[in-house]
């Protein structure tokens, strides 16, 4: 017995999941009672009453009904909604609910718990609860039936047909998503508790099980579940779709799989956001965030949807041939692929609320779901460099020495990071009396090289009557409550807690002076930073690891209504607060670990704890992609593995990967050995090197990626079908990603001991290695050597990217030097890109004091000018002045006629600068044409001509 | 023409001075014979002097730009601050102009020269506190100093000391190892008288038939003791020692009175408590079971040898006589082995790497410190263990034993106790030079990983070197 201990002892990480802490689907009753809906439907139960109709500020107003076996039906108004940039908007509650005329089940109940579904979810996550509509949609109406035209060009139809009610939408006649083709609507209407719940519920819908109605026991837990079953389900078709994408987060592939019996995966996937401890690749289990939007892409079309509910939630995938599909649609024009895909969404609580989005390309359907939910928030230009993070540095004189040993070893460096021992007996808001005596010189001498330090807070509040800020929320009583309406008490980090309600008004502005300048935590340093984790909520032995879902939120609301949106509820509460820190002058970086549909405008998340596996850096990569896709695209993970020691090769493979990671975070557990990049030996400390600074010299490109991601919601990596979207080979291709709007197409070598790698380069363009400029044309798929210090990296003729190449310790220690770019010529010798320039840190760009310049490259010609309608107000353009184009790179142009001198005109002036032919000595190289310091600048409008 | 000119500017250039750029090293940056300038580490690459520091990066090792930021990252990119009335220092380039004033290499602030942010020379003070501190650091030295000589002065001694202790040790090995020569000779030499080995064949028989019981019993013993379940994987040769000698004194309480007056089973007894202190001392590394069968054979030997068992032919039929000549080769054997070991000891205190740089470990042996540290207090034994107290529990963990050190004065102490779930305790002490032993601070950058900064004379100069010539 002893040496059977001794030898688990030893075992070091044998990473799995507690599975056993988590419901399945089997095990929870609302997704089990839906599959069994499923599997019995045969004709819908619910029907559009079109005596109901009627039309109303743009928008569509009826009543569903749904046939009991018992008594009359019950009623469902909805509303349907025409969006201005082609959204289409479909909202359903239950009449009952609505007139709270229902008992609930639980007496004490009575007057704290509301009765009506949430209806909220939608405050949370849009930026705005007056959607502009789209004017010009038109209603035509028929006997059974009722056509809506709208999105450009009316090339968008929706057809809603009354009975059974379902709804389908097309694109020049071509149906692309259907809903309730398959029956699974299902709103579970509301019934007394009967006196005896083991008996056949008499009040049951049609095709409905008794599994888990009422009190629910799992775990040694059991949920109250006062207002009795009240799920909301409904199938979406995908017609001709074989490529779905979305639904973060998972540790799963970047196309979605296939679920249920005939599936990859037996369980559906699932959105309740859990502190998952040692998660498991390749799984629909949930993590820590979730985000129930959903993309379907083929050649020629992409659409999406977003289903907005944050209550506990679970997607099944099925894949089938259209012709066995089913038969119950006029279709007027059938789909060219053969394959639809059949998604089953179904929500515990909650109205129905989903969007539908038809493209017809990706870049609009990004756009159409970030008009709603908002873009990234465009991140101080520190943000985008690398951090550097563990659990824990441990004094003032550790964080001090680490930053030190940064520039020792002439590795930059822009952020590092305190996780929970900086606190005095975790209790937020205070600093480790001995270990952190003097923090504001801490913050100062990190400021002198323009670091930042960003420290933990996360919502869960130690029970100590002696701690301000507990003794402040149970006066005010602005805590989670349990079922009873006490404080809900469970264990955290800091032991025996209560957890803030960031749902309550009153505590998020008590949030906010918790921040505030002057306040004794954060004094009036301008770089501390703030990382908001553990807000699942994650409770310790809690049931499935978080709050109870019959837990009471501000205004009634129960946990389960809320659950996925509380971390975004947090994260947001600490965004407002520091707003008001600032007063608005400078942009907030919050990194969030539980995240919902609109986290994206508070700050940057993570994949939590992860390990430091090749699996695990693998994974990576499509988890990121999905984030992108999903509206996310501030997002990283822990570099090198949080879990368990990495190889020195696995730790350089991974820097390499994180070079293009949206968020770049070496973090580690508090187990592991130190790795710092320079604490190891060469050749991996000069490779780790060169990653960060590679990054660094990206940045002003990457920065440009952000603002597209924050003003039109496009990924800033973004998987090949994105930007390949005809291109059928890359639809499942998870492995390679293009950064931006660069044309940089990356393959990180993410598998042990790699000798070489596969490189697809998807399209007819001209590719250029990025190290050796030697030249492939596409499409084709290539084989790299891929020793330790090459990343394979291709640079797609046509592209021009801003770069910065001189080092500094810190991105923002470089703002004031100038640019480089490099252009990478097509097979026409034209290339164009973007650059977008700022004061980096400041909300100024919201008055003008930006620009964002169109870069084109053609017949010889380098020519900088606005993007249309971005025109940069003078003032920023005198700000700048200094700010200067030092060196332009043209790769692969025909070098024989040029001019030995560039002429540049600017600002009615003339110039010259020389030209400098390089040779990079390989034959199958492209030619390298230098235009040397030709101090254009960088927000003005100029050209350079080189012949 | 153009090179005419770039003449006159090179030559303007250099009667003045190249920002960045030491006055000693101004030769550097002089033209060729048409008026270039090559790169310092790249002189395939030539540029005309105007793209000296003119902005922008020409020269591949990064040495046309040494007094702006044009190529910093680069091999020769760096920046030289003169600190006038201070000590002239180098920078790497990507510190220049970048916003910051980087005074622990530019006291003077020229490294600003941009003026992106106001830096005033500071140098005059910087001197002065160098100055202070320079004079504190030789207080140190020369306290600390002073000390550290007193430890080597002792450390010669004790050396000398070990060194006569291990010649004299070798004279006895010597003297030893003749001695059994000799006792080896004479047992050899050995008649077998008939008469005697019939008598003691004789005697041997009735020993045998009134030990045979006890003697079983002892083996059985024996093999019990090898048998005992896996759990015995563990222990060490000390354990198992204890056990066979408990087993011992219980097999001798078994002897019935009358037994006790012969002298055999006493001689015996002896004779095994002897072999048993020899295995003691015995480095029997392979473990507890080829323990166990040592003292298993050399048990049978000495049964053999007294003729309680039977033994092979040869012991069998030796005289007692020659049985005792044996006894007196085995005693010198035992003598030589004794010597030995004296002298293995020796030598090895005296291994380089056990006595430490000028044999100063050997002055430090249980020499010990400990300061109040927070919520831990903190003991090293310079050369014997590091250990943390709780304030609270009063109760000591050890965090490890000394390993030996690594350069620049850090002692490694390992194999302390283990932590939950994780390593053994150990610590690395970075010894900085002061007048007396003391922690500074304690870190511990990973789990039951511990950073100690401590100050100690171990770790200052001795008179007449270095310190004196560190200085201005």
């Amino acid at each position: 017995m002893l040496l059977l201990y001794l030898v688990l002892a030893w075992i070091p990480y044998c990473l799995a999941a507690k599975r056993y802490l988590f419901k399945t689907c089997d095990q929870s009753g609302f997704c089990n009672r839906n599959r069994y809906y499923a599997s019995h439907v045969e004709q819908s139960p619910y029907s559009l009453d079109s005596a109901s109709c009627r039309f109303e500020s743009g928008a569509l107003y009826a009543t569903l009904l749904k046939q009991l076996p018992n008594g009359s039906p019950a009623q469902f108004p909805l509303k349907l909604s025409v969006l201005k940039d082609g959204q289409f908007r479909i909202q359903i509650d239950e009449q009952t609910r609505l007139e709270k005329n229902i008992n609930l089940a639980r007496e004490q109940s009575a007057d704290i718990v509301r009765k009506e579904r949430y209806n909220e979810a939608a405050d949370w996550a849009l930026v705005s609860d007056e959607l502009p509509l789209d004017t010009s949609a038109k209603f035509v109406p028929s006997d059974s039936k009722l056509y809506i035209e709208y999105g450009p060009d009316h090339s968008f139809t929706a057809t809603i047909n009354f009975e059974p009610f379902q709804l389908s939408f097309a694109v020049n006649g071509d149906i692309q998503i259907v809903l309730n083709e398959n029956g699974f609507f299902n709103m579970e209407h509301w019934r007394p508790r009967p006196s005896n719940t083991s008996e056949p519920d008499p009040n049951a819908g049609l095709y409905e099980s008794d599994t888990g109605k009422w009190d629910e026991s799992f775990g040694g837990f059991t949920d109250s579940k006062t207002r009795g079953p009240e799920s909301v389900a409904l199938d979406i078709s995908f017609k001709g779709f074989s490529h779905v994408y979305g639904i973060p987060e998972h540790a799963d592939s970047l196309n979605l799989r296939s679920t249920g019996e005939q599936g990859e995966h037996s369980d559906p996937y699932h959105l309740f956001n859990v502190d998952i401890f040692e998660y498991e690749v390749n799984s629909t289990m949930s993590t820590y965030g979730a985000i129930p939007f959903m993309q379907a892409h083929r050649k020629g079309a992409s659409v999406g949807v977003f289903w907005l509910n944050g209550a506990d939630t679970w997607v099944d995938i099925s894949r089938m041939s259209s012709e066995a599909g089913s038969d119950t649609h006029d279709q007027k024009v059938l789909s060219a692929s053969k394959t639809t895909t059949l998604t089953h969404w179904i929500s515990e609580a909650g109205v129905l609320d989903l969007f539908v989005f038809l493209g017809p390309t990706p870049k609009d359907v990004y756009r159409q779901y970030s008009s709603l939910t908002g873009g990234t928030l465009m991140p101080q230009l520190s943000a985008i460099g690398y951090h550097q993070c563990r659990w824990n540095y441990n004094s003032e004189e550790d964080v001090l020495e680490v930053s030190a040993k940064f520039d020792e070893h002439n590795i930059p460096v822009d952020v590092i990071w305190l996780d929970i021992a900086y606190t005095d007996q975790v209790k937020y808001f205070t600093w480790h009396p001995s270990n952190f005596p003097h923090p504001q010189n801490m913050l100062a001498e990190l400021d002198k090289s323009k670091r930042k330090l960003v420290t933990i807070i996360d919502p869960h509040i130690k029970i100590d009557d002696d701690y301000f800020v507990y003794k402040h929320l149970k006066e005010t009583g602005t805590y989670l409550r349990n079922s009873a309406g006490e404080q809900f008490e469970g264990e955290c980090w800091s032991g025996h807690s209560v957890w803030v309600d960031p749902f309550n008004p009153d505590e998020r502005k008590y949030w906010a002076e918790l921040h505030a300048l002057g306040g004794d935590f954060a004094g009036n340093a301008s770089n501390i930073w703030f990382w908001n984790d553990m807000n699942e909520p994650s409770v310790f032995e809690g049931a499935e690891t978080t709050a109870p879902r019959d837990a009471i939120h501000y205004d009634g609301w129960e946990h389960r209504d809320v659950h996925n949106i509380f971390g975004m509820a947090y994260h947001s509460s600490t965004y407002d607060a520091l707003i008001a820190r600032h007063k608005g002058t400078l942009r907030p970086f919050i990194l969030t670990r539980s995240f919902f549909a609109g986290s994206q405008r508070y700050g940057p998340m993570w994949t939590g704890d992860n390990a430091a596996t090749w699996d695990f850096l693998k994974v990576s990569i499509p988890m990121l992609l999905t984030n992108g896709i999903a509206g996310m695209p501030f997002s990283g993970v822990d570099v090198g593995g949080f879990f368990d020691n990495p190889s020195p090769e696995l730790l350089t493979r991974w820097y390499q990967a994180a070079v293009f990671y949206p968020f770049f975070r070496a973090h580690a557990h508090i187990d592991t050995k130190r790795r710092e990049p320079y604490l190891y030996d060469e050749p991996y400390l000069s490779l780790m090197r060169d990653a960060v600074n590679l990054r660094y010299a990206f940045s002003p490109a990457a920065y440009t990626a952000f603002y597209r991601a924050h003003t039109e919601g496009m990924p800033i990596l973004r998987p090949l079908f994105v930007e390949y979207p005809d291109a059928e080979n890359t639809f499942g291709v998870e492995d390679h990603f293009v950064l931006g709007d660069t044309g940089l197409l990356v393959r990180p070598v993410t598998e042990e001991n790699a000798a070489e790698v596969q490189v697809i380069l998807p399209d007819a363009s001209i590719y250029y290695d990025f190290d050796t400029q030697e030249v492939f044309q596409g499409p084709t798929k290539i084989t790299v050597q891929t020793p330790l210090e090459k990343i394979p990296i291709f640079a797609r003729g046509g592209h021009i990217i801003p770069q910065r190449h001189r080092e500094r310790r810190s991105l923002e220690l470089a703002k004031f030097d100038p640019f480089t770019l490099v252009v990478y010529v097509d097979e026409n010798g034209e290339a164009e890109g973007k650059h977008y320039i700022d004061d980096f840190k400041s909300y100024e760009y919201q008055n003008g004091m930006y620009a964002y310049k169109d870069l084109l490259f053609k017949g010889g010609r380098l020519i900088s000018q606005d993007v249309e309608g971005h025109q940069p107000n003078s003032e920023f353009l005198d700000s700048i002045e200094e700010l200067v184009i030092e060196k332009v790179i043209v790769i692969g142009l025909e070098t024989s006629n040029l001019s030995s001198e560039a002429l540049i005109k600017e600002n009615g002036e003339e110039s010259t600068a020389e030209i400098i032919i390089n040779s990079k000595g390989s034959s199958s190289a492209a030619s390298e044409i230098l235009i040397r310091n030709p101090r254009v600048s960088a927000g003005g409008n100029w050209e350079i001509n080189l012949l | 023409m153009r090179n005419l000119l770039a003449f006159v500017v090179a030559s303007t250039v250099i009667a003045t001075k190249i920002r960045g750029v030491a006055d000693e090293n101004l030769a550097r940056y002089k033209p060729d014979e048409d008026g270039l300038w090559a790169c310092l580490s790249a002189p395939q690459v030539r540029i005309p002097l105007d793209r000296i520091n003119d902005d922008y990066c020409d020269c591949p090792d990064g040495s046309d730009e040494p007094g702006t930021s044009a190529c910093s990252g680069r091999s020769l990119a760096v920046f030289h601050c003169e600190n006038l009335g201070h000590i002239p220092r180098d920078m790497p380039a990507s510190r220049v102009n970048d916003g910051v004033c980087d005074y622990e290499y530019c006291c003077d602030g020229s490294d600003e020269w941009k003026g992106l942010v106001s830096c005033p020379n500071k140098c005059a003070e910087m001197a002065k506190q160098y100055k202070v501190d320079q004079a504190a650091e030789r207080d140190r030295q020369r306290r600390g100093g002073l000390i550290k000589q007193q430890w080597l002065n002792k450390a010669k001694i004790l050396k000398t000391d070990l060194q006569q202790q291990l010649a004299k040790a070798n004279q006895k090995l010597l003297t030893a190892n003749v001695a059994l020569e000799q006792a080896r000779i004479e047992a050899n030499g050995d008649v077998v008288d008939e008469e005697s080995v019939t008598a003691a064949v004789g005697r041997a028989v009735s020993l045998l038939e009134k030990y045979r019981d006890r003697v079983t019993m002892l083996e059985s013993m024996l093999n019990n003791l090898e048998q005992e379940p896996s759990e015995a994987e563990g222990e060490t040769a000390a354990d198992v020692r204890s056990k066979v000698l408990s087993g011992l004194k219980a097999y001798r309480r078994s002897f019935p009175a009358d037994a006790a007056e012969e002298e055999s089973p006493e001689a015996i007894g002896a004779e095994l408590q002897d072999l048993l202190l020899d295995l003691s001392r015995s480095d029997y590394r392979s473990g507890s079971n080829s323990l166990l069968v040592g003292l298993k054979r050399k048990l049978r030997e000495v049964l053999e040898k007294n003729g309680i068992l039977p033994g092979d032919e040869t012991t069998a039929n030796k005289s007692k006589k020659s049985a005792k000549k044996n006894r007196q080769v085995e005693s010198a054997e035992e003598a030589v082995k004794k010597a030995q070991t004296i002298v293995d000891d020796l030598s090895t205190k005296l291994e380089d790497r056990n006595t430490g740089p000028d044999d100063l470990f050997l002055a430090l042996e249980g020499i010990c410190f400990s300061s109040d540290m927070g919520e831990y207090e903190y003991e090293i034994c310079i050369t014997g263990s590091a250990s943390q107290t709780g304030k609270s529990s009063r109760s000591s963990t050890s965090l490890g034993s000394f390993k030996g050190n690594n350069e620049g004065f850090k002692f490694r102490y390992e194999d302390g106790a283990k932590c939950w779930n994780g390593p053994a305790r150990s610590v690395e002490v970075t010894y900085s030079c002061g007048p007396e032993n003391k922690i500074l601070s304690v870190h511990e950058p990973e789990k039951c990983f511990y950073a100690i900064k401590a100050m100690s004379p171990l770790a200052c100069n001795v008179s007449g070197d270095k310190a004196d010539h560190d200085e201005l």
